[in-house]
């Protein structure tokens, strides 16, 4: 593992949710979900890869679609879909 | 209901020579109040802000209606959309501030995502770190409660138990009264928008704001070229009612300036402006070269916030060179809502007095306000 990235990727990661800096958190977690993947820990690969993903939506940052793929790809997330899309809530009847 | 409150009613709508206006308890009892909400707001459609609050896609703002929180959201397909204010996860409010979203509705609880339809996103670590699914979470029956809404002249409407006629039933009177208005307006920019607070029940709001009787005594400035005689009475039973006057004059700058007049108006409107209540909490005004609505925001029984905002006919009168008319125009409105103030305030007080008995009408000059009180009694007698 390398320490010292990881080191210096919390530091930033830290500074970065101080400041509420979306599109860098989102690049920060996503490099911390790389650096677990060289070391083969789908595990906390995922974790931060969702992290990177939620800032990333938030963001509106066009990388949203490709960390969602990497999520579906290990069966960690959902495809998006018309059913969850098009979904309707209880206070509006028909008309 | 007691029989005592079935009775103070049955003489509020009475025809308005034998009629008592609403009793006490309607504005200094918290019971009532509380059951105003449901009967009155939550049953109907309640102006509850304005499109030009959320004037860009992705902005949103929250917004107390009656204790209820919500927000309104300016989605990216760029329809205006009412939120119950909170995460279907834990409950967490969502959005705390007005603010414009670059993307999703992130909860800052857990981070539950919600599209701009308010369809829920994703889930993360829902499922345990790294898991953003479970089975147990249906996400197509956890989007965001979305509020019935409808947007009419840039005032944002909704009626919170779902159950009210649409909105171009609800409104339909007025809607055709005015048809000849039902064109783009334009929002006069900052400076034609001001608020004030007032130190009394939403419902005196209205009252004042229905009749010409006062004008000669509150607005003596007005009565200099706008006699009470010019004045009629607009009452239209279980919708809305006001006034009309048949002396406007728009403003004209040094310079011999006006604001432009809306496209296509008949005679009526060379000279006549019109002042109506649409209830239960939305005040509007109608003019050749301009309109305005106040929103009367109920902060507590005895608090009210009038929030007002002054529409053009043309997008040129948003102009920089407008702006001095526009403020002249807004200051003078201003200093003529503000000279209610003492007078809705005092009838607050005076609610107070035990012996106060609801009040009587002029038969003459008080029909708007009746119809009011009338429609207000009428949501308590339909309640179940």
């Amino acid at each position: 593992m390398n320490a010292r990235a990881i080191q210096q990727i919390d530091a930033e990661l830290i500074a970065a949710h101080e400041r509420g800096d979306g599109p860098t958190l989102a690049g920060l977690y996503e490099a911390a979900a790389g650096l677990r993947d060289e070391q083969g820990d789908v595990d906390a690969a995922c974790f931060f890869l969702t992290q990177a993903y939620v800032f990333a939506l938030e963001a509106g940052l066009d990388r949203s679609g490709a960390l969602r793929d990497r999520l579906i790809a290990n069966g960690r997330e959902e495809k998006l879909t018309a059913r969850i899309v098009g979904v309707r809530t209880a206070f509006l009847p028909a008309e | 209901m007691n029989h005592f409150q079935q009775f103070a009613l049955d003489q509020v709508t009475q025809p308005v020579e034998q009629a008592r206006g609403l009793p006490n308890e309607h504005y200094t009892d918290p019971a009532l109040h509380e059951a105003e909400k449901q009967h009155v707001f939550f049953d109907n459609w309640m102006a509850l802000c304005f499109g030009k609050d959320v004037p860009e896609l992705g902005d949103a703002m929250p917004f107390e209606a009656l204790g209820q929180p919500l927000f309104v959201l300016r989605g990216r397909d760029g329809v205006i959309r009412v939120f119950q204010n909170v995460c279907r996860h834990r409950g967490m409010i969502l959005v705390d501030r007005k603010k414009r979203l670059s993307g999703v509705v992130r909860c800052p609880y857990h981070s539950w995502c919600y599209d701009h339809s308010g369809a829920l996103h994703t889930t993360p670590h829902v499922g345990g770190p790294g898991y953003n699914t479970h089975d147990a979470i249906d996400r197509s029956s956890l989007g965001l409660i979305e509020i019935r809404s409808h947007v009419w002249q840039d005032i944002v409407f909704v009626n919170m138990s779902g159950n009210a006629p649409a909105f171009a039933d609800y409104a339909a009177s007025l809607i055709e009264r005015w048809g000849e208005f039902e064109q783009p307006i334009w929002f006069g920019g900052e400076d034609s928008a001001f608020e004030l607070d007032a130190a009394t029940n939403w419902k005196l709001a209205v009252e004042n704001y229905c009749e010409s009787y006062h004008l000669p005594w509150v607005h003596p400035g007005l009565n200099s070229y706008s006699r009470l005689e010019d004045h009629y009475n607009i009452i239209e039973p279980g919708g809305y009612s006001g006034q009309g006057t048949l002396v406007y004059r728009s403003i004209i700058s040094e310079t011999g300036e006006k604001f432009d007049d809306f496209d296509g108006l008949g005679d009526k409107w060379v000279t006549g402006a019109e002042y109506a209540a649409l209830y239960p909490n939305v005040l509007l005004g109608v003019h050749r070269d301009q309109k305005f609505a106040i929103i009367l925001v109920p902060t507590g029984m005895e608090q009210t916030l009038e929030r007002v905002a002054i529409y053009y006919a043309s997008p040129k009168m948003q102009d920089a060179s407008m702006a001095g008319m526009r403020r002249r125009n807004a200051e003078l409105w201003k200093g003529v809502f503000e000279e209610d103030i003492f007078v809705v305030e005092g009838m607050q007080k005076g609610r107070h007095a035990m012996k106060f008995d609801g009040g009587r009408f002029s038969p003459v000059m008080d029909g708007p306000t009746h119809a009011f009180h009338h429609w207000v009694a009428s949501q308590f007698k339909r309640a179940p």
